[in-house]
């Protein structure tokens, strides 16, 4: 056996990351092959032979992408029904949010929490009136008129918002001494967690509206949130127990120790050290979640989704699902790869904090 | 004991911890009867308002609708309830073949992530961070479009060198007349496996005795797929076969596997299959680097090494959430309710509930089964963990 | 005796529950004479099921502006009960949707082309309150496969909405006759028609009004043909709950009204002069110059007058939407008064 044959620069990088042996030099001519079929048909459709400027869809040539269509439907693929004068509700919302995302961002400073938590308090019932409207001023604007994207962001945020109080609760059931308490939290968790979302939605739909009493109509938005709390909660709760468990027994009696009861014992010691560990989780959850919201569309709710399959309904716009799908899906991407690496992120930086 | 200590002074009562528990709990599950009873009977009244007719009778009334997709024998005069049948079958069905290829796709991807080619790599990092961030829906729908475009209209069918034929109606293969045959095939394969555990046995045996090894994997595998294809050889040659043909519209004879099912199953397949690699490739890099040089110092091939020490320590890591993946999946088949695969909710939250209205009967069936599934792969998993637990020792 | 005492403690449990939870949720108040029409006036516009978009039925623009004949049922009851045809709000509803849609009082009235059955009027518990429009199912396939008619569709792939009478009515059909099809259903009718489009079926069938909407989603409509033949009757309505006769008195007779106006040619330009000037005894009660018809009905004097001036009689609202002066181009015939050799056979107003 002859030594190690140590070369460096690109030839050797190449050597020894593409053609290190038969096998290798065979899988990346391969890979090469694929390239070549894959990335030039693509990148025309995309892009070079692609249609760009117009208004109708006579202005599109074929063999390329049609992206008048989205061009001209973007603002509803945002907005949806949303009346134009009022779409700055939507804006100054989105902008709330961002200021909240940009603040978990930005480095430790004094009161970050204190600003936090107030701009949280804020801006959760404050986004509702806001888009909503009636009060203040504002003009009303029922939920029959949002759509796209904004609804898609919405219902994501809000079925967590909702979801995460529950799933603490329902983590903490189950590990509870209680055994009422305990198998009540384990009957919801399995429970929702054992049947297709579809199945929930539809439940949620077509049930919500009986189990309420004669007269009182439950919004179809709302009906389909509460669809979704009630599953994402269920995972998320799962998550949660993830971390307690983690935390190491010692803290629970060290906690008892310094005679703090069950509540404060968990509110100061046990929560705070749980939900750092599983905050990366809770995001990937939370992706899921907003990946999901766009089963709404089969109870004929309109988010992102929804909108484009409503507009490749209309007949001026027939037939361009392609240009929908694939500009529904780049939307998508982009929002649920950021917050993977952000998740990411988070992990790593908790790996290097000792604990 | 405290117990007995405050009923004998009823003023510290309440500040039992025990009692105190005991009131918290009857509290809590008085207050979620309540709110269980409160809902049945608002649904109760809504229901007799509204004068919808209500319980599980239908289920034996004549459907009166036809599936163009099915496993077992149906027809529109065929009950609801085996209407809900043909649904199970074709979820679990579907299901199935999406577990194999999400299987096969996620390991390859997962290794392939891991692998020092850099071109591989790459591919299989944008694979999974390609399909991983865009939603399920999207990807069926999308699917879908791709087969139903793909694939040539009938009159250019592609010819499958004469034994049936491709488009976009289907694929269409020749059935055979008579099923019996082919029974053998599990038998085979059942056979097959029982052979693979006896040579086991005996090859550890020898090993332990001599010292000489013996290719028990690739033995097995022989066994395990070569016995049922050998069957499946014999048996088509024993039985007559009903040939597809083109005529008229479309194709007639044979049997027909719809684009639907397709579309679900690529969807199903390569979506899943990108979750199934990262949980492959944490496996595998949960195996420390100590163990393979530890592994490689003991004169093992690299072949061996991956076979007997990094995949058995792997699996252990690897198996439960591929395990809930596989659950997920099954769930997953009910996106078909977008395109036109005739599964559980397809069928029967789609055709049955709107041709009865029973809403709350036919959720209430739907949920159940899913559930059933669910708990019958949870009795599973924990029958496995139980094991590898006492095999970890 | 036990579920007696099981009973007994449930509903006490329930009533500490769910008293104060019930306690805010009134219904409408039982003075009025239509509870449905009460809710209707208190909240200030009509809630109206639609289909969710059928080009001359009910449509959306891009603005999310509904139009189509559907559509006009709901604006012409709007008008008769707040003199406004623009105080009504539109839940797109699906084929799956629309009954639950409905029964749980999430709309006043379903306007979706719902073809009238036993089991419907009965087990589903709705009332199908007046035929507005007479049709059967026939096909639409693509000109070059040569069909002439239904029973040619031998072996054919049939796209279809699941759950619809649509799917069942040809499952019989071809099946009485011994010819064989295969029906691929879809969750909604775009799905259906978009797969016909793309060749995965080789007709997709509806009713023939339905069919000459959606023959306006497909790429070429040009390329398609809609088969003569029906094989089925599906008469259509606008649909309510069972159990409010006075909200169905409403529905039916301000369609009625708008079938009685056309019969007397009174149309949306002429109908001040009408009412000021016709001496027809019908017209002056129907525009309420004469009686008082709309207080009857718990409406105003003008319900009629207003419904005919903002939104047209019954031809007008025909032609505007889905006859020759629309894209749909559909024959008057079932749907034309009795007069004119028609199924349209109007009830009096006396």
């Amino acid at each position: 056996m002859s030594a190690p044959r140590i070369a460096a620069g690109p030839w050797g990088w190449m050597r020894a990351r593409l053609f290190r042996g038969p096998v290798d030099t065979a899988i990346t001519f391969a890979c090469l092959y694929l390239l070549w079929l894959a990335v030039p048909p693509v990148l025309d459709w995309l892009v070079l032979s692609a249609s760009w400027v117009g208004d109708s869809r006579d202005a599109c040539t074929d063999g390329g992408a049609c992206w008048v269509f989205v061009r001209v439907r973007f603002a509803q693929f945002m907005y949806g029904f949303y009346p134009e004068a009022e779409r700055w509700r939507v804006n100054l919302a989105g902008l709330l949010v961002a200021a909240l995302v940009a603040l978990l961002f930005l480095p430790a400073f004094r009161g970050k929490r204190a600003v936090a938590g107030v701009l949280l308090a804020v801006a959760v019932p404050g986004i509702v009136i806001l888009l909503s409207g009636g009060v203040l001023g504002l003009r009303p604007v029922e939920t029959r008129d949002w759509g796209g994207l904004m609804v898609t962001v919405f219902m994501a945020l809000y079925g967590a918002i909702l979801a995460v109080p529950v799933s603490l609760l329902l983590a903490l059931g189950r590990q509870s001494k209680l055994p009422v308490v305990r198998a009540l939290s384990i009957l919801y968790v399995e429970f929702w967690r054992g049947v297709p979302i579809i199945a929930i939605i539809f439940l949620a739909s077509n049930l919500l509206p009986l189990i309420v009493p004669a007269g009182v109509t439950v919004d179809k938005l709302a009906r389909a949130l509460i669809g979704l709390a009630l599953v994402i909660s269920a995972y998320m709760a799962e998550v949660i127990r993830g971390g307690l468990l983690a935390i190491p027994k010692g803290q629970y009696e060290a906690a008892r120790s310094l005679g703090l009861g069950y509540w404060t014992g968990t509110r100061l010691v046990i929560l705070p050290q749980a939900i750092r560990i599983v905050i990366p989780s809770l995001v990937n959850e939370f992706i899921a979640l907003f990946k999901n919201t766009t089963l709404v569309l089969i109870v004929s709710l309109f988010d992102l989704l929804g909108m484009i399959q409503s507009a490749l309904a209309d007949p001026k716009w027939v037939g361009l699902n392609l240009e929908g799908y694939v500009f529904a899906g780049i939307v998508f991407w982009i929002v649920c790869f950021a917050m993977s690496r952000w998740s990411q992120r988070l992990e790593r930086r908790l790996e290097r904090r000792p604990n | 004991m405290p117990f007995t200590d405050s009923i004998l002074r009823p003023g510290r009562l309440l500040h039992d911890g025990r009692v105190r528990g005991w009131l918290a709990q009857l509290a809590i599950a008085l207050g979620v009867l309540g709110l269980v009873w409160y809902f049945v009977d608002n649904a109760g009244q809504n229901l007799a308002r509204s004068g919808v007719a209500t319980g599980f009778d239908f289920m034996g009334a004549r459907s009166g609708v036809d599936i163009d997709f099915k496993l077992i024998e149906y027809g529109p005069d065929s009950s609801y309830a085996r209407l809900l049948l043909v649904g199970i079958a074709n979820t679990l069905f579907v299901s199935a073949f999406g577990i194999v290829l999400a299987t096969v796709l996620g390991f390859a991807v997962g290794i392939g992530r891991l692998s020092q080619n850099w071109l591989l790599q790459g591919f299989s990092t944008i694979y999974v961070e390609a399909v991983r961030n865009v939603p399920l829906l999207l990807f069926v729908l999308l699917w879908y479009y791709l087969v139903i475009r793909g694939l040539p209209a009938p009159r250019q069918s592609i010819d499958l060198f004469g034994a049936g034929f491709v488009n976009n109606r289907g694929v269409f293969l020749p059935s055979p007349v008579a099923g019996a045959p082919f029974y053998a095939v599990p038998a085979a394969f059942a056979a097959g496996v029982l052979a693979t555990l006896v040579l086991r046995r005996w090859a550890r045996a020898r090993q332990d005795a001599t010292g000489r090894p013996f290719p028990v994997f690739e033995a097995g595998l022989a066994l395990v797929a070569g016995l049922p294809l050998l069957a499946a050889v014999v048996a088509a040659l024993a039985t007559p076969w009903n040939w597809p043909a083109l005529r008229g519209f479309g194709v007639r004879g044979g049997v027909a596997v719809i684009p639907e099912f397709l579309a679900l199953l690529a969807a199903l397949g390569t979506y899943t299959a990108a979750f199934i690699a990262e949980i492959v490739r944490g496996g595998i890099l949960s195996v420390t680097r100590g163990q393979r040089e530890a592994a490689a110092a003991l004169g093992l091939s690299r072949r061996q090494v991956l076979r007997l020490v990094v995949l058995p320590q792997a699996m252990r890591v690897i198996i439960p959430p591929l395990t809930s993946q596989y659950v997920n999946l099954v769930k997953n088949s009910s996106y078909a309710a977008v395109i036109a695969y005739p599964e559980i909710v397809s069928v029967f939250v789609g055709s049955a509930l709107n041709n009865t209205g029973r809403a709350v009967e036919i959720i209430a069936i739907t949920l159940a089964i899913y559930l059933a599934i669910n708990v019958s792969v949870s009795l599973l998993m924990t029958w496995y963990s139980a094991r590898t637990a006492t095999a970890a020792r | 005796m036990r579920s007696m005492m099981t009973k007994l403690a449930a509903a006490t449990l329930a009533a500490l529950v769910a008293g104060p939870i019930a306690g805010w949720a009134q219904t409408a108040s039982p003075g009025a004479k239509s509870a449905t029409l009460a809710q209707v006036k208190a909240r200030g516009h009509l809630e109206c099921g639609v289909h969710t978009g059928i080009p001359g039925w009910s449509f959306p623009n891009d603005k999310g502006e509904w139009s189509g004949l559907d559509v006009d049922l709901c604006r012409s009851v709007a008008a008769a009960i707040f003199g406004d045809a623009s105080k009504v709000k539109y839940t797109p509803t699906t084929v799956q949707q629309r009954w639950s849609v409905l029964s749980s009082g999430q709309v006043d009235l379903l306007s979706r082309i719902s073809t009238l059955t036993f089991k419907r009027d009965t087990e589903l518990g709705f009332n199908f309150v007046q035929i507005n429009y007479f049709e059967g199912q026939t096909f639409i396939v693509r000109k070059s496969a040569g069909i002439k008619e239904p029973k040619d569709l031998d072996g054919a792939a049939v796209c279809v909405a699941a759950g619809s009478t649509e799917e069942r009515n040809a499952t019989d059909w071809f099946r009485e006759r011994n010819l064989k099809i295969n029906i691929v259903k879809f969750e909604k009718n775009d799905d259906a028609i978009a797969a016909y489009d793309s060749e995965r079926c080789d007709t997709y069938t509806a009713g023939t009004g339905a069919l000459a909407g959606q023959r306006r989603k497909l790429k070429n409509p040009a390329d398609h043909v809609i088969l003569a033949g029906t094989i089925s009757r599906d008469p259509q309505g606008p649909v309510t709950r069972e159990g409010d006769d006075g909200w169905d008195n409403v529905i039916r007779w301000v369609f009625n009204g708008t079938l009685i106006a056309e019969l007397h040619g009174v149309t949306a330009a002429n109908v001040d002069k009408m009412r000021a000037d016709s001496r027809n005894a019908e017209v002056r009660m129907l525009l309420g110059a004469d009686g008082n018809a709309g207080q009857i009905l718990g409406l105003s004097k003008d319900w009629m007058f207003n419904a005919i001036k903002q939104v047209g009689n019954y031809g007008e609202q025909f032609e505007r939407s889905v006859g020759m002066g629309s894209d749909l181009k559909l024959e008057r015939g079932y749907n034309q008064l009795w007069t004119k050799g028609g199924l349209m056979f109007t009830p009096v107003l006396d």
